[in-house]
């Protein structure tokens, strides 16, 4: 546990609406452990954002609320710290990037003045300082002509280059924990080949842990050590990576993988073999195995009971009774 | 008109037909940037530059590159939903760009177009129902019994069911929506469906759902598409051919089977390292460096010269022009034999 970076408790968080609380994360635990990447996957609605940004307590509340569970960064609870205290944690402690990075940026600063604002708010250094620093923090994530980059307006750098103005601004704490939330979605494939490349190069040189935030598998191929996978509010399987690609364990993550026309299995058919139906909405959480209705293997205890999440192999772990059964 | 409706059922089945259901021939779009100012005169942007493929009845080519390389202007400009500057397109023979608006609109009947964003697409204060009965209305079919059969017809071909006629865009999931949009591309029964990215927005589970709904429509109904896409995994799965865009240009084009077992063009190998295997446990990816520019940047040579890995001296000065190394392969590449 010493090794844990952090560590997430049954962790539970719904929103209110007019026909009640939804719950969004459904009672998730799992830990980060240090200079690890985790890759957190799963379809749009599935709960990996909201766990995240519960991680940082930045659901906005209403209409979201925490309704129970812990969050250990070192020995500090994270949802019993005061506002203030959270807000020296963020950046400090635990950074974060977005999908997005031009609705991150603000479009009226120049990228050199937002980083160098970043670095006045957390460190106690002078503003030519700050400046050295803030050159030296884009030549780090590999911004070409740093000095005058600075210069730049977001409006005026390319998405793959505000996503490395972005990753140097949560690089400027030295954070123990970066939460990437889907980085590399809205970038062209070879762009974010460039992005995972420094990712992982950072993450080598700082020792920092990282947790990843991605629908794609292939993302996920690139950079993660070990997978948690979510569906509906739940964690389904967790597995180490290479693991997780050859045998899945979950009917739910072999969907996925089969589905996938790049993948050699599914290769040269006529068909791809899809998962059947559509990812529940919130409201709509089917009883018993949340995932029972589009399972190719489903019997007749899934659509009653809730399997739990259990320890089928060293290290790995699967939520599901067809799983436990093939051990 | 009646006949344009009733016309290609079954004939086509799994069989692509030798004759050009459309032939583009070095199609040329340039975009002039303003200047500061406001003024015109500022940089040129070659979005298409000088682009020349065919497209037969019943098949699928792909258009494939980073966002930029001009893989959607080309694809509007066959439409003429954006005006051509330069080059001819026949469809079925007609050369479409001495059409008159109307002539035009006639035509339009047999060529659609589903877009990525399927809630973008579809009008949001009209009902399922309206937005399916639009395209009968707008080619003045007034026969109401047929209008009611050919709807519920799209509906059974696409996998939508008759109780969600009366629902608005917004009560449906992404996946529902793009079966909503391509159910009003296939309402005037076309003949070619240009798809730009109709995937590519949707959750993973839900891509191959619309694909093998592509693929479907592809086979059975004889319907050739222009496939647009940045998933060379997609592309690899639906497209018969594939056409590699980079600033502009096709640098490489040939049969899927073709491209993916032996692609020559280093763009094209990049772009297919950049979705590796998940099951094997050692990765051959290599990082290609830089972005891609504007083609404003080189005045001569390569386009891809700054990026590619094997440039030669030649490559700065000579710009290479698409050639054909083996049957049915192009690449415009010095170092590609």
């Amino acid at each position: 546990m010493h090794s844990d970076e952090l560590q997430v408790k049954n962790l539970k968080v719904a929103f209110s609406s007019p026909q009640g609380d939804l719950i969004a994360v459904n009672g998730i635990s799992f830990q980060i452990e240090k200079g690890e990447t985790l890759a957190l996957v799963g379809e749009s609605g599935c709960g990996k954002t909201v766990s995240a940004l519960s991680i940082l307590r930045l659901i906005p509340e209403p209409p979201g609320k925490v309704l129970g569970g812990e969050i250990f960064l070192s020995d500090r609870d994270l949802l019993r710290l005061s506002p203030k205290e959270m807000r020296d944690l963020r950046g400090n402690d635990i950074a974060m990037i977005f999908q997005d990075p031009l609705a991150s940026l603000n479009p009226v600063l120049t990228i050199g003045e937002q980083i160098i604002e970043t670095l006045l708010r957390h460190t106690k250094i002078s503003r030519s300082e700050a400046t050295k620093r803030t050159e030296e923090l884009l030549r780090r994530v590999e911004i070409p002509s740093p000095s005058q980059k600075m210069k730049n307006y977001p409006h005026q750098l390319s998405g793959g280059m505000r996503q490395r103005v972005m990753i140097a601004m949560a690089l400027s704490c030295s954070p123990k924990i970066l939460i990437a939330d889907e980085p590399t979605t809205a970038l062209d494939v070879l762009i974010q080949l460039q992005i995972l490349d420094l990712l992982k190069q950072l993450k080598e040189e700082t020792g920092m842990s990282i947790l990843l935030i991605t629908h794609d598998l292939g993302v996920v191929r690139a950079v993660a050590q070990r997978v948690l996978v979510m569906y509906a509010g739940d964690i389904v399987e967790v597995s180490p990576m290479h693991a997780l690609m050859k045998t899945p364990l979950h009917p739910y993550t072999q969907g996925l993988i089969e589905s996938l026309p790049s993948q050699s299995a599914s290769k040269n058919r006529a068909r791809l073999p899809a998962i059947p139906g559509v990812v529940p909405s919130l409201g709509q959480r089917p009883g018993g195995c949340p995932f029972h209705p589009r399972c190719a293997k489903v019997e007749s205890r899934c659509r009653e009971k809730f399997p739990e999440l259990k320890e089928l192999e060293p290290g790995r772990w699967a939520r599901c009774f067809v799983a436990e059964r093939g051990r | 008109m009646g006949a344009l409706f009733r016309g290609g059922k079954g004939s086509m089945k799994n069989s692509i037909s030798e004759t050009p259901l459309l032939e583009v021939k070095r199609l040329q779009k340039y975009f002039h940037a303003k200047q500061n100012n406001g003024a015109r005169g500022g940089e040129i942007l070659k979005a298409v530059d000088d682009i020349s493929f065919t497209l037969r009845a019943g098949e699928a080519l792909g258009l494939v590159g980073e966002s930029g390389c001009g893989k959607s202007t080309t694809a509007r400009a066959v439409l003429r939903l954006v005006e051509p500057d330069a080059g001819d397109v026949f469809y079925k023979g007609i050369d479409m760009l001495k059409l008159c608006p109307e002539e035009m609109r006639f035509l339009r009947k047999e060529m659609q177009i589903i877009f990525q964003d399927p809630l973008a697409a579809l009008n949001p204060k009209r009902r399922i129902r309206d937005i399916l009965s639009e395209p009968f209305i707008i080619h003045g079919v007034t026969d109401m019994d047929f209008r009611q059969k050919s709807i519920a017809g799209l509906l059974q071909k696409t996998g939508l069911s008759e109780d969600q006629l009366a629902r608005f865009p917004h009560e449906f999931s992404g996946g529902q929506l793009q079966r909503i949009g391509i159910a009003r591309a296939l309402a005037l029964n076309p003949r070619l469906i240009v798809a730009d990215e109709p995937v590519s927005a949707l959750d993973v589970s839900i891509q191959a759902q619309i694909v093998n709904l592509l693929s479907d429509l592809k086979e059975n109904e004889g319907i050739a598409f222009l496939f647009i896409s940045h998933d060379m995994g997609v592309v690899e799965h639906f497209c018969d051919r594939v056409a590699v865009m980079y600033l502009g240009k096709i640098v490489e084009m040939a049969t899927a089977q073709s491209l993916y077992a032996k692609p020559r063009h280093p763009y094209t190998l990049a772009l297919m390292a950049a979705v590796p295997s998940l099951r094997d446990e050692v990765q051959v990816q290599k990082v290609i460096t830089g972005e891609a520019m504007d083609t404003t940047v080189f005045a001569k040579g390569c386009a891809f010269q700054a990026r590619c890995p094997i440039k030669e001296k030649q490559c700065e000065d000579i710009s290479p022009t698409l050639k054909e190394i083996a049957p049915g392969h192009s690449v415009a590449c010095h170092l590609s034999e």
